[in-house]
């Protein structure tokens, strides 16, 4: 079964193979994306941020507080998904569109279920 | 189909279950990763499953014929009900389709050789089988079978003796096995269609499934954590679900039904699919509204996922919800009624010819319209405060999931039987087994939709006499259609043994599956196929022969 | 399918039909919404009962350490970004340098995991734990803070544990070579899972310890 599972986490990882007859051109998962400084700059602006929503915390901001938290939350992880997840470069639609997918239907979830929340 | 060349002499391997290609014995099945011949474990695991569940709906029709106590306690019922509930739902309906189909039919629908992943396939495999020993150890251990019904609700499964934990980790278990099915039918459709096969020349039954795959890859999840949670909860108690710590019960039904409303659809949608390849072949004629159908299946798989608070109309949900979710569940009628109209249509001056698969898809229309019109009785906020929780959601139920996707695996068991095993049933006695099961089946549920108006509760193992006459017409009705069940798979496992060789192509189908030899071989394709024209373009299909 | 006698290999370029590298990506993309999905339903949870209990849940978050949260951000956006550097490096054939990254992205995990079992143990001490007689005694809103705080900071935990169980199996493998520079998905994917992880830990924080 641990083989079988081995396995099956390999299975996933099929990468292009330069001696295949690459289907859709060659964009490269093998090819890096991004620099070095590119991605040590990511890490700085995220480093910051964190500072930031830290410091942010002992502000009153009231209301306000949860939202702004929230929106740097948001930036960050998106710095995340677009930079060391290399989403910035994918060229599947498919695969460009399933997070913001995805968290679309969260919200309608929480947001429907907010409609019980507050009324009842 | 222009591979039909490739054909010749590609398959000295012979058929997918040949033993001498393959490793022989058990071993050689239990360590394949061939899409065919996990399909076929599939088939055989749910069949046994299905069969178990049968007898323990027989067995409580047995104990409702009369009023008082006739063969078990009512404790007994409760396991029973449970019992029943948590094998249909999790282990026959909820992976039925994809995973037989899904893997057996899917790759050779759209020329591909194999699933996606194939090792995660079998590995997917290996979780579904361990999610359901997980589930039958829950009845024998630790304070016997759970009696919570399938729902699991809180607070009553925080609070239960009995084993609630490990049948809730089970469903996580065959979730997460639901949920790589899902991963490898999507992956499968987007990156192994064979050439020419473009989204719009897609088989709709490969549009069911997918449509199906993004549901359970979406709303999966959802179960997954409410299933840890109740675990969690009840070994140390975190409270989230507890109202004594200040929990919300409410929450846990929104948690569940969050998933378990669109797992309906991850039961019905596939089917649906597999009714849209079925009419077009034996009415010899296009399918009315290719795109509407294909488009009807995302639309439902969207906005069914969007309902699941008309589960919750009587329970305290505010007002202002019910609306909102009854609103959005008429919704779904429309792309409902759109598959079934366009199903007609197509129908519709057609050269029908009369065979098994056909009379499953017709009987399937039948019910479904029926299971769908009493849905929107209880989908209406007013109706359903007196039909709620009554013999007329179970009837409503059954009629959408038994009449539409247990008539629909018949239907698609007895369209892909010559692709399965090289032979063919007995078509007369194929005709009468469909006949008994299809009248068994009115004659048992039908009434429950009267009960259910007259009050009737569900989940009750006693009853008023009043009632008296009707539960027996309807026990009457189970043992005739559970005769009609034995018939049918008798008639199926007879035809796999002795039946007579059956053709390549018997239905005269235009889909790239009829395109290969029957029994299918182990590989598919040496050389993938090229499409060129429709899945229901019959005009062409005689060249084949 | 391993064949015996079957002439044609199962996973020949050609049974592959058109083959494209996108295959194991999507594969893993569709993992990673099932879990952002499964945190998504404790988000959910959470949303109700902070709007719920705001009151509670400003003064239990009060009960955090936020130098502990704010350390374990940054040891683990750190990891994120020598993650991402190793499977760079490995791809542009330095796969000793890809092995160091690897390494102190590992060492990172660990730190995270040390400083959260110091910080669970001070909550235990103080009598901070579900059924503790001391939370059971605070009201309704302390009680779910906390009682969601180890669910998602364990389920958390549990991922973290994964992701570095998969990169040391990277690492190992690049090291006997048979992780190769042309087929380097098995890396990339675990990355993934790791940079989700610290996804999944940028919303934690703020909403557990910044609310005070």
């Amino acid at each position: 079964m641990s083989k079988l599972t081995r396995q099956a986490i390999e299975e996933l990882n099929a990468c292009d193979d330069p001696d295949l007859d690459v289907h859709g051109g060659t964009h490269g998962i093998c090819h890096p994306h991004g620099s070095i400084r590119l991605f040590v700059g990511i890490w700085a602006a995220l480093i910051a941020f964190t500072f930031l929503t830290v410091a942010m915390a002992s502000w009153e901001l009231g209301a306000l507080s949860i939202v702004a938290v929230l929106a740097i939350a948001a930036t960050k992880s998106t710095l995340v998904f677009l930079g060391f997840m290399h989403l910035w470069w994918e060229d599947k639609l498919v695969i460009k569109i399933l997070i913001p997918v995805v968290l679309v239907l969260l919200a309608i979830f929480i947001g429907l279920t907010y409609t019980d929340i507050l009324y009842r | 189909m222009a591979e039909t060349a490739a054909h010749a002499g590609a398959y000295g391997e012979g058929p997918y279950f040949n033993p001498e290609t393959v490793k022989p014995g058990p071993a050689g099945w239990l360590t394949t990763t061939n899409h065919k011949r996990i399909g076929v474990m599939y088939l055989s695991l749910i069949a046994t499953f299905f069969s178990v569940a049968v007898i323990l709906g027989l067995l409580m029709r047995i104990e409702l014929m009369y009023p008082g106590q006739q063969i078990m306690s009512a404790k007994v019922f409760n396991a029973m009900f449970t019992l029943h509930g948590v094998i249909q739902i999790f282990l026959v309906v909820i992976p039925g389709i994809p995973t037989i189909f899904g893997n057996f039919s899917l790759p050779t629908l759209i020329g591909a050789n194999d699933m996606a992943f194939p090792k995660l396939n079998l590995f997917t495999f290996y979780l579904f089988v361990a999610g359901a020993a997980l589930a039958i150890g829950s009845c024998f251990t630790g304070g016997g079978a759970p009696d919570t019904g399938w729902t699991f609700y809180v607070p009553f499964s925080l609070k239960t003796a009995v084993n609630v934990p490990l049948a809730t980790f089970a469903v996580f278990v065959l979730g997460m096995s639901s949920i790589l099915t899902g991963v490898n039918i999507v992956s499968t459709v987007h990156t192994l269609r064979a050439p020419g096969m473009d989204f719009g020349k897609m088989p709709l039954s490969v549009w069911g499934l997918y449509s199906t795959a993004w549901v359970q890859i979406l709303a999966t999840p959802i179960i997954g954590i409410t299933m840890l949670l109740i675990v969690v909860e009840r070994i140390f108690g975190i409270g989230v679900f507890d109202p004594t710590k200040g929990g919300d019960p409410l929450l846990y039904q929104h948690l569940f039904w969050i998933y378990s409303h669109p797992a309906v659809y991850i039961m019905i949608l596939p089917a649906m699919g597999i009714m849209s390849d079925l009419f077009p072949v034996f009415s010899r004629k296009n399918i009315f509204g290719y795109k509407m159908i294909a488009f009807s299946s995302l639309a439902i798989a969207s906005v069914g996922s969007l309902v699941w608070g008309h589960h919750m109309y009587v329970n305290g949900q505010s007002d202002t919800a019910g609306i909102i979710f009854s609103l959005l569940t008429f919704l779904v009628a429309v792309p409902s009624a759109i598959k079934v109209v366009n199903w007609l249509a197509t129908m519709y001056k057609g050269s029908i010819r009369v065979e098994a698969p056909f009379l499953y898809a017709l009987s399937f229309v039948w019910l479904f319209t029926i299971g769908g019109l009493t849905g929107m009785f209880l989908g209406g906020l007013s109706t359903d405060v007196p039909l709620h929780d009554t013999y007329f959601v179970v009837g409503h139920f059954h009629y959408i999931i038994f009449g539409g996707t247990g008539f629909g695996i018949f239907a698609a068991l007895y369209y892909w039987f010559p692709k399965l095993t090289g032979r063919m049933y007995e078509k007369r006695f194929a005709i009468v087994a469909w006949l008994t099961t299809f009248v068994g089946f009115n004659v048992f549920y039908f009434p429950y939709f009267v009960m259910g108006w007259q009050g009737m509760p569900r989940r009750y193992f006693d009853f008023p006499a009043k009632f008296t006459e009707l539960q027996v017409v309807s026990s009457i009705g189970s043992y005739i259609m559970v005769i009609g069940i034995a018939m049918i798979i008798g008639n199926l496992l007879r035809g796999a043994k002795k039946g007579e060789k059956a053709p390549d192509n018997p239905w005269q189908g235009a889909t790239l599956d009829w395109s290969l030899p029957s029994p299918a071989p182990l590989e598919n394709w040496d050389v993938p196929p090229t499409v060129t024209r429709g899945p229901y373009e019959f005009n062409h299909s005689e060249d084949d022969k | 399918m391993s064949g015996t006698s079957a002439p044609a290999t199962a996973h020949g370029p050609h049974h592959a039909g058109p083959y494209n590298p996108a295959k194991g990506r999507l594969g893993m993309w569709l993992f990673i919404c099932t879990e952002v999905l499964l945190f998504g339903g404790l988000f959910l949870l959470y949303a109700v009962y902070r709007y719920r209990y705001a009151e509670a849940f400003h003064a239990a978050s009060g009960l955090l350490d936020r130098l502990f949260g704010t350390a374990n951000t940054i040891v683990l956006i750190t990891s994120s970004l020598t993650v991402v550097l190793a499977i760079f490096e490995f791809e542009r054939g330095k796969p000793t340098r890809a092995r160091n990254y690897l390494l102190f992205t590992l060492l990172c995990g660990l730190a995270f995991l040390v400083i959260k079992s110091f910080e669970w143990g001070a909550k235990f001490e103080h009598g901070l734990y579900p059924n503790a007689p001391h939370l059971m005694s605070m009201g309704f809103g302390e009680i779910l803070y906390f009682g969601l705080y180890f669910t998602m900071t364990g389920l958390h935990a549990i991922h973290v544990i994964v992701g570095m169980s998969v990169l040391f199996v990277a690492w190992r493998r690049i090291g006997k070579g048979t992780l190769m520079r042309t087929r380097p998905a098995f890396l990339e994917n675990g990355g993934l899972f790791w940079h989700l992880v610290d996804v999944i830990w940028i919303f934690l924080f703020p909403l557990f310890y910044l609310i005070s």
